[in-house]
């Protein structure tokens, strides 16, 4: 599914990944661990194509990433730590957006019954400026479950949740996980990573330990 | 798809009118200080009227631009496009073409009162100075979009943005002020069709190259 080969990063010459590599099979939920700035988030918008990286090669579905198509990132969906999604617009036109310009455009009526599923109903016509962190978090979940994806790249999903929240993130990805799909997830939290990984990346000091 | 992202960027501005506001605004201040200030006859105006009409507007055209890439950063709205699966070079295209369409409508609001409050005749050929005028706002909307695109991942991009776009875009503004002036007093065609030339140049190399590099230097 995901090839990462020799991956480096450095910001001012503080090298965060060094050479990483690793595999994700299909149907795989592999956990990135790691401390504060151990290069995790840095890894995840890698492999996303948001940052360019210093040297390496990725592939996925045997597609070269880094120099290829546009449309080898189709499958691939990076949900991360913002919300992504621009504030003057409202819930609905944003997830409108985001799958239009994923090339998967979605009926207004299953935005609604996936923002209904995830508590946003009475806001989704809000602009999300007025939206707190743990409503951006639901969006982003929503925006997950409409969008077409065989490897989702998740960072810490259950940050900024409340108890009822967090119930909700952990249906949505044990759902994803029972359908095939490929994960990876940035988590903090042990036990949580065992409970959804089949495998713990842990990066420290810029190598996979 | 470009259609799509040209509608998202129509779409945002209608809804905040940011852009086109503050470059309003910011015109207008400057057409009445310009007015205010200078004391001089009405022949040293209309001498000087293209230069101060062309930087008034490469100083609206930087406020506009600086706008449009802005809210690309808040809730890092801008990871959307480039992680989407779609040719960046749209999203240069996209930029480039709604922030002709924001300077152009801004000079349509101004237009009028530039001449009004300056005292100075409107030009003897008004669509030959309307065409001359969209093709000088698509090359200077065409630099700016490019520098902005590499400016807005900077610590300092709203500084950075004005010290990098005014030396690339200083020979559109020349020839935007001689062909305007030339238009202005009715010289003929032959007289500035070198600095249209200038113009067009600078339309097909800027565009080549923002489509063709966008996609790297979107890249954090």
């Amino acid at each position: 599914m995901l090839s990462v080969s020799n991956i480096s990063k450095s910001f001012d010459h503080r090298t965060v990944l060094n050479n990483i590599t690793f595999h994700v099979e299909v149907g795989e939920t592999v956990i990135i661990m790691g401390k504060n700035g151990a290069g995790k988030s840095t890894l995840l918008r890698i492999i996303a194509r948001i940052m360019a990286c210093d040297k390496g090669e990725i592939l996925f579905q045997n597609n070269d990433l880094l120099n290829g198509s546009p449309l080898v990132r189709q499958k691939l969906l990076y949900v991360g730590h913002a919300s992504a999604m621009y504030t003057i617009l409202s819930a609905i036109e944003n997830l409108q957006l985001a799958l239009t310009l994923r090339g998967t455009p979605v009926e207004i009526s299953r935005i609604q019954d996936q923002l209904n599923y995830y508590g946003l109903t009475n806001q989704s016509n809000d602009p999300i400026s007025i939206y707190s962190q743990g409503m951006l978090q639901r969006l982003k979940l929503a925006y997950a479950s409409l969008a077409s994806w065989n490897l989702l790249l998740i960072d810490e999903p259950f940050s900024g949740l409340d108890t009822e929240g967090i119930a909700l993130v952990n249906k949505s990805l044990h759902r994803w996980k029972k359908l095939g799909k490929s994960m990876m997830i940035v988590l903090h939290n042990q036990s949580r990573a065992e409970e959804l990984g089949d495998r713990i990346l842990r990066i420290k000091k810029g190598l996979i330990a | 798809m470009f259609f799509t992202l040209l509608k998202k960027e129509l779409f945002v501005e209608f809804r905040s009118r940011e852009v086109t506001l503050s470059m309003l605004v910011f015109g207008l201040s400057i057409i009445l200080t310009f007015a205010l200030s200078s004391n001089v006859s009405p022949t040293i105006i209309a001498n000087y009227a293209p230069g101060m009409f062309w930087i008034m507007v490469l100083f609206v055209a930087v406020i506009g631009v600086h706008r449009t890439f802005s809210y690309e950063k808040e809730f890092d709205a801008f990871s959307m496009l480039i992680s989407a699966p779609i040719d960046r070079g749209f999203i240069f295209l996209t930029k480039w073409m709604s922030g002709f369409i924001f300077l152009t409508i801004m000079e349509a609001l101004i237009l009028i009162p530039f001449f009004k409050f300056l005292m100075i005749d409107f030009p003897l050929q008004p669509w030959i100075a309307i065409g001359t005028t969209l093709l000088i706002n698509c090359a200077i909307m065409a630099i700016a979009s490019l520098v902005s695109g590499i400016a807005m991942r900077a610590r300092l991009s709203e500084v950075l943005l004005p010290i990098l776009l005014f030396p690339l875009v200083s020979p559109v503004i020349i020839a935007a002020t001689k062909i305007s002036g030339s238009i202005m007093v009715g010289d003929p065609y032959s007289f500035w069709k070198i600095w249209l030339l200038i113009i067009l140049t600078v339309i097909v190399i800027f565009g080549l190259v923002g489509y063709t590099l966008f996609d790297f230097i979107t890249e954090e």
